[in-house]
């Protein structure tokens, strides 16, 4: 067969689900204060587009759009960063209800890749060349908007019934799916003026007690609860940007992981005080 | 800006429904050319507390209806640096300012009524003929062209002041001409601003832009963009008079290109040739 046939133009994606990969899996979380915006990028390893970042060849990056304001951005990760990207926004330029973020994969350089078994692509691009330039993209993490999709998981409020330096957290729906931080009024007070290590501690046990909170609402007789993760799309994204999969995840807090998971996933930010 | 949708759409409302509120309104533009201007507004949320700096000289009406290219660009563009670009897309935020620059004499009141047809080119003239018939179609007409050229009609014809409002135009307009000049050297301000006066081209541009292919948004790419169709008007690739379709082809013919690479990546020139590449093949 004459080489240039195989040659694919577009390059096969890496999404938040296996398609064109094997398993290959790519998503971000984000977590946004007034106008900073923390993303983390996860793509699984063992393909074509981990061994290309690995590389240096491919970057991840995230572009902010405000189609009201006629502004779209692309900002690519520093290698220097890895996998999380700190964004800032300039207030005049997005309207905030307006604002989507996609986060991607792109190409960094040209290169034409034959593919074989260890890119993790299916069986019938082994052979073909994948053609790469400069912006191709090779990942996408989807679109999300800023503000309803992005960092409401978790608010906090002053509850004066509380005893000094005690709080509570619940689970509640109103309507969506998030949890609620009770502070006693001295913790309250006090909240913004601890050192950022301590509210990282207080933050990450906050965060334990959730996932054990929500692994039991997911789980239905030890089986996953598909209705309970349709109703509440920001429970599963929470879970899927916190491991393998969901399955796994549940797994691990079933079994008493909880506060190892939630050690490992430091972004946790509080929204605005109801 | 402080402004309140609800109490200005309320008011919109209002004027649209009643005969007699739009003759009252269009008084309210012939009697107060300045002085007293915003009294009319009091109960519109808008800003009242906006502060818009005056430019080196009044605007006379034709600079108010299509800003021509001259010395003061810079400096009339500079009034309107302060405000955010969402409030230079919002129909309150352009009253609110307008109300302004009225009072304080950088505008008249009857500017504001110019229309289409070329015995309506004075506002003034057009207002006081209309008052003197009474023609309720004609009324509702002046009524609508004010209501537009202040700053919009969201409830009835959605976020368009960057096409309805010409201060709003001469800022989108002058904006994309500074940054597309900015990344494309060979490109002038000059001409991307003339290009993009034409109103059928205008307008396609911000509804495509808007709602149709936003990753034309992006600084590199909408240069490469405006290149693309200023080169194809002087080949003759676009013609007089038939801009919207031929940007319509145009937009068709680079969009899928922009959705299998991140053409910010990219060099402004080398989107360019990519996109006269696509449209000779």
């Amino acid at each position: 067969m004459n080489a240039a046939r195989n040659i694919l133009h577009q390059a096969p994606l890496v999404r938040k689900k296996p398609e064109s990969y094997l398993k290959a899996c790519y998503a971000a979380s984000f977590d946004r204060e007034r106008f900073v915006i923390r993303v983390r990028h996860r793509l699984s390893e063992s393909n074509l587009v981990h061994q290309l970042v690995k590389a240096g060849k491919a970057q991840y990056g995230c572009e902010i759009i405000s189609p009201r304001t006629f502004y779209r951005e692309f900002f690519p990760v520093q290698p220097e960063d890895g996998v999380q990207q700190v964004l800032k926004i300039d207030e005049a330029d997005i309207a905030l209800d307006d604002t989507i973020l996609h986060p991607i994969i792109v190409s960094t350089d040209e290169d034409n890749i034959e593919v074989c078994k260890g890119h993790g692509l299916h069986e019938f691009f082994t052979g073909k060349f994948i053609e790469v330039l400069p912006g191709t993209i090779l990942a996408d993490g989807g679109y999300f908007g800023l503000i309803h999709e992005v960092g409401k998981m978790f608010s906090k409020y002053e509850d004066s019934s509380l005893p000094e330096g005690t709080y509570k957290l619940e689970q509640v729906h109103d309507p969506a799916l998030h949890f609620s931080i009770g502070l006693a009024p001295d913790l309250h007070a006090n909240f913004e003026n601890i050192s950022p290590e301590k509210r990282q501690i207080f933050l990450t046990g906050i965060l334990a007690n959730a996932l054990e909170m929500l692994g039991r609402s997911c789980l239905k007789e030890d089986e996953i609860d598909e209705e309970f993760l349709e109703k509440h799309p920001r429970a599963r994204k929470l879970l899927e940007s916190l491991g393998e999969n969901i399955e796994a995840v549940l797994d691990e807090i079933k079994n008493g992981g909880a506060a190892k998971i939630a050690s490992h996933y430091r972004t946790i930010k509080m929204t605005p005080q109801k | 800006m402080n402004t309140e949708n609800g109490k200005f759409e309320k008011m919109q409302d209002e004027l649209l429904a009643s005969h007699s509120a739009r003759i009252s309104f269009l008084e309210h533009f012939r009697d107060h050319r300045q002085e007293g201007f915003g009294s009319y507004f009091a109960d519109w949320g808008l800003d009242q507390k906006v502060e818009v700096k005056a430019p080196k000289e009044p605007w006379n009406a034709d600079v108010f209806r299509t800003h021509p290219w001259d010395d003061s660009m810079e400096q009339d563009y500079g009034l309107f640096a302060p405000f955010t670009r969402d409030e230079m897309k919002s129909a309150p935020a352009w009253y609110s300012i307008h109300v302004k620059m009225v009072e304080a004499g950088t505008l008249q009141s009857d500017f504001f009524a110019y229309g289409t047809k070329a015995a309506d080119k004075v506002g003034i003239n057009r207002i006081t003929k209309v008052l003197k018939e009474n023609d309720s179609a004609e009324v509702e007409g002046c009524a609508r062209d004010i209501m537009r050229h202040m700053g919009g009609i969201p409830k009835v014809r959605g976020r368009r002041s960057a096409e309805d409002c010409p201060t709003a135009k001469f800022y989108w307009n002058y904006r994309f001409a500074r940054e597309i000049s900015n990344e494309l050297k060979s490109v002038d301000a000059r001409t991307v601003y003339q290009a993009l006066y034409n109103s059928s081209l205008w307008r396609k541009l911000v509804n495509t832009l808007e709602y149709q292919v936003t990753v034309l948004n992006n600084k590199r790419i909408l240069a490469a963009f405006i290149a693309f169709i200023i080169e194809g008007r002087e080949t003759g690739r676009i013609r007089e008079g038939t801009q919207e379709k031929e940007i319509s082809r145009a937009v068709a013919l680079v969009s899928p290109l922009t959705s299998m690479r991140q053409l910010s990546m990219v060099e402004t020139q080398e989107i360019l040739a990519l996109f006269n590449k696509v449209a000779s093949s």
